[in-house]
């Protein structure tokens, strides 16, 4: 057995138990680690929103108020009065429109310069008319010019229009920049969420299996073993325990069963005769008092028979003790095929037995005791390695609800008496006497003895009562 | 019987004068720890400039007061001349410079930036008649003057890319003034700064000649100077910086001196 636990080496436990908390830990980390990751990106994406996009925010709204600047600067560029208001705007506009903050887009570029270039060409075209030169120009000079500068005019007009859009664009980029910035913050923290409710989900599931594990390889085990010790100390039926996975419970197990086999041995070596393996004298009377309250309970019938080898004494003293214990088994052994599924042979002493036969009325028990009778005179007759041999028996029947193992071995055993005092090799059904019990018909084929107070019956394999002389049993050859 | 009364007067006398002497050292110890000097030119109104009373004045000023009041740091002021500003960093004799720098690989070897506080392009300035002339042209031409400030970006892009003649001064007014008397035919300069001067009534015979020059070391982020002996102090200042950001009060200093957002 050590041999083959050191070929096929079993787990421990610990094993089991390590490699399920490994399991644990390594899920546990790695669930920690990708949300921390995760967590980590989300921070970075804050940051990088406080970093980069809120500064691009910002950058577009300046740049939507710098236009709004540009367009009033516009406006008193082309509407102003004095030169020197025109002039200074004109300049704050050149200045605005090439500012870096511009640079949002080639569009907003664009259209920002194409916008300066207009105002460039209204200053041009006002100033000429508003500078005190302006006098000295001829009127057709001067209506040109006015009339260019009603052209500019509407034309700024439509600038205005697209630097109003323009404006709004930037605008409306700014608060897509922030919604997308917000939409990806969101997304980040869903995505943790979903990925921490996965891994609680599998959490569970591990811990579900880590349970099913634990109950499948050592709470299942445990159970089954405890109900077999249980099973063994009330000395009843249980299956061997089968292979456990583990090594503990295994050995459990092995240790479980090995001690169901001892106990088993030692039960049959307490209560059983060696040579004969029929049950001992002391469990015979154990066997037979609860055959007897059985028998009391169900208000069942009930036969004890007693049972001695005749003139067994010349058996041992003519051909060993061997053939004598040989004669003992053997006879045994041909009782046994005889007896009912539920019948007990003890052995209650040297050649003496005894029989329980529950459910047996004084016939049914006298038969069986003849036929017994018979068969071992004859088989022991036919046999060749054992002597002829006859046995004598005595049969009582239980009759009242307060008959008593005792009393019944003890008047089956003077049934036993009288067929031996009556010649042997016969069978002998008890009856009480008249003193102590009333009808019981006094069918004695032999007279009783003087000194005996009961009669006895002797009755025949035919059920028919009859007398055998002692001189027709056949002596042990 | 005075002699015995004197002597612990004296001793006190001493005692108090050495107390007053560890006071100061250690006052003065300390306020030299604490101190940042800023280095800032002062010729240039209304950005960089020293009022009648001597106090320094000006956008830069403003800003630089606000970052050192961000960061309770006490700062104090050095007049310096834009060329002595890089070299004054290098030696740690100031640590920040308010000297508009637009950020060149040659200026980071030797100091350090802080991060923007304003955008601005490069402009050439001149008789107004010219206004309309294509600066890059001009620049081309070997029998113009071309005036233009110590050191400064401007100058370097000349350098490269001018065949005019190249005649530095060390104060960007200094430049103006010779502008003005005929000493140049054209001024290169930051435009913010110039917009100011062209806008007053006085100047209008001047004007932007052209557009702003496109060329990417004479536009974009402006930066101030910080030394390299300092480099903590990079994101002290940038932190105040993000601060007056955040907080509108560099917007309320650009709207105070600009006529929109130069941020």
């Amino acid at each position: 057995m050590l041999n083959q636990d050191s070929h096929n080496p079993r787990p421990h436990i610990r094993k089991l138990l390590l490699r399920l908390i490994a399991m644990l830990v390594v899920f546990v980390i790695s669930t920690l680690g990708v949300v921390t990751a995760i967590h980590n990106y989300s921070l970075q994406l804050i940051e990088t929103s406080q970093k980069e996009l809120l500064p691009a925010i910002h950058d577009h709204q300046r740049a939507a108020l710098n236009l709004e600047r540009l367009e009033r600067m516009g406006d008193l560029v082309v509407y102003g009065g004095s030169i020197t208001l025109i002039r200074k705007n004109a300049l704050a506009a050149q200045v605005l429109a090439f500012q870096p903050s511009f640079n949002l887009s080639p569009d907003t570029q664009k259209t920002v310069r194409s916008a300066f270039e207009l105002l460039r060409e209204v200053r041009h075209t006002r100033q000429k008319l508003l500078s005190s030169n302006g006098e000295r120009l001829s009127s057709i000079e001067r209506q040109n010019l006015s009339q260019l500068e009603q052209t500019l005019r509407i034309r700024w007009g439509e600038y205005k229009q697209e630097l109003f859009e323009l404006q709004n664009k930037i605008i409306s980029d700014a608060t897509s920049l922030q919604t997308a910035n917000m939409s990806q913050i969101t997304s980040t923290n869903n995505l943790i969420l979903v990925i921490a409710s996965g891994g609680v989900s599998i959490l569970l599931m591990l811990i579900f299996f880590i349970g099913y594990n634990l109950y499948k390889h050592l709470i299942t085990p445990v159970i089954k073993a405890s109900s077999a010790l249980t099973a063994l100390e009330q000395r009843s039926e249980h299956t061997p325990l089968t292979d456990a996975r583990y090594q503990e419970l295994h050995t459990i197990n092995k240790a479980v069963n090995s001690l169901g086999e001892t106990l088993a041995k030692l039960h049959d070596m307490a209560t059983r005769d060696s040579l004969t393996g029929c049950v001992n004298r002391g469990y015979f009377l154990e066997l037979a008092q609860q055959a007897l309250s059985n028998a009391h309970r169900n208000k069942t019938a009930m036969a004890l028979v007693m049972l001695d080898v005749d003139h067994f004494k010349k058996v041992n003293d003519q051909y060993g003790h061997s053939v004598g214990d040989d004669t003992l088994k053997l006879a045994t052994k041909w009782i046994r095929a005889q007896l009912p599924d539920e019948g007990v042979i003890g052995r209650l002493g040297g050649e003496e037995f005894a029989l329980i036969l529950p459910g047996y009325d004084a016939v049914q028990a006298v038969k069986l005791s003849d036929k017994i009778r018979l068969m071992i005179a004859n088989n022991s007759t036919d046999s060749g390695t054992i002597p002829a041999i006859t046995v004598s028996l005595g049969v009582e029947v239980v009759k009242s609800a307060t008959d008593e193992v005792d009393k019944l071995l003890s008047q089956a055993d003077k049934a036993l008496y009288q067929a031996k005092a009556s010649g042997r090799n016969q069978v002998i059904l008890f009856r009480p006497t008249e003193e102590t019990t009333k009808p019981a018909p006094p069918v004695a084929l032999k007279p009783a003895l003087p000194d005996l107070k009961e009669t006895v019956v002797h009755v025949t394999a035919n059920g028919i009562i009859s007398s055998v002389s002692a001189e027709d049993i056949k002596p042990p050859v | 019987m005075r002699t015995p009364k004197r002597l612990p007067s004296q001793i006190k006398a001493r005692l108090m004068a050495l107390t007053a002497i560890i006071l100061l050292a250690v006052s003065g110890m300390s306020t030299a720890e604490d101190v940042i000097k800023v280095g800032i030119s002062t010729s240039f109104k209304p950005f960089n400039y020293i009022d009648s009373s001597g106090e320094i004045r000006g956008f830069n000023a403003d800003v630089v007061r606000a970052i050192c009041e961000k960061m309770q740091a006490k700062c104090e002021f050095v007049a310096l001349t834009f060329p002595k500003i890089i070299p004054a960093l290098e030696r740690n004799d100031i640590q920040i410079a308010a000297s508009n720098f637009l950020k060149t690989p040659e200026r980071l070897k030797r100091i350090n930036f802080t991060d923007k506080y304003y955008r601005s392009t490069t402009s050439l300035i001149g008789p107004s008649e010219d206004s309309f002339k294509d600066p890059a042209i001009l620049l081309k031409q070997s029998n113009l003057r071309i005036l233009v400030t110590h050191e400064s970006a401007q100058w370097h892009y000349l350098k490269r890319h001018s065949q005019a003649e190249i005649i530095s001064y060390d104060a960007l007014m200094e430049a103006m003034t010779s502008l003005q008397q005929g000493k140049g035919d054209y001024l290169l300069m930051p435009t913010l700064f110039a917009l100011n001067y062209l806008q007053q009534p006085e100047n209008s015979h001047l004007d932007f000649i052209g557009l702003p020059i496109d060329d990417v070391s004479l536009e974009g982020d402006v930066h101030m100077g910080l030394t390299k002996a300092r480099p903590e102090l990079q994101n002290q200042v940038n932190q105040a910086i993000r601060q007056l950001v955040d907080s509108g009060e560099l917007r309320a200093l650009i709207d105070k001196y600009f006529p929109f957002n130069v941020y």
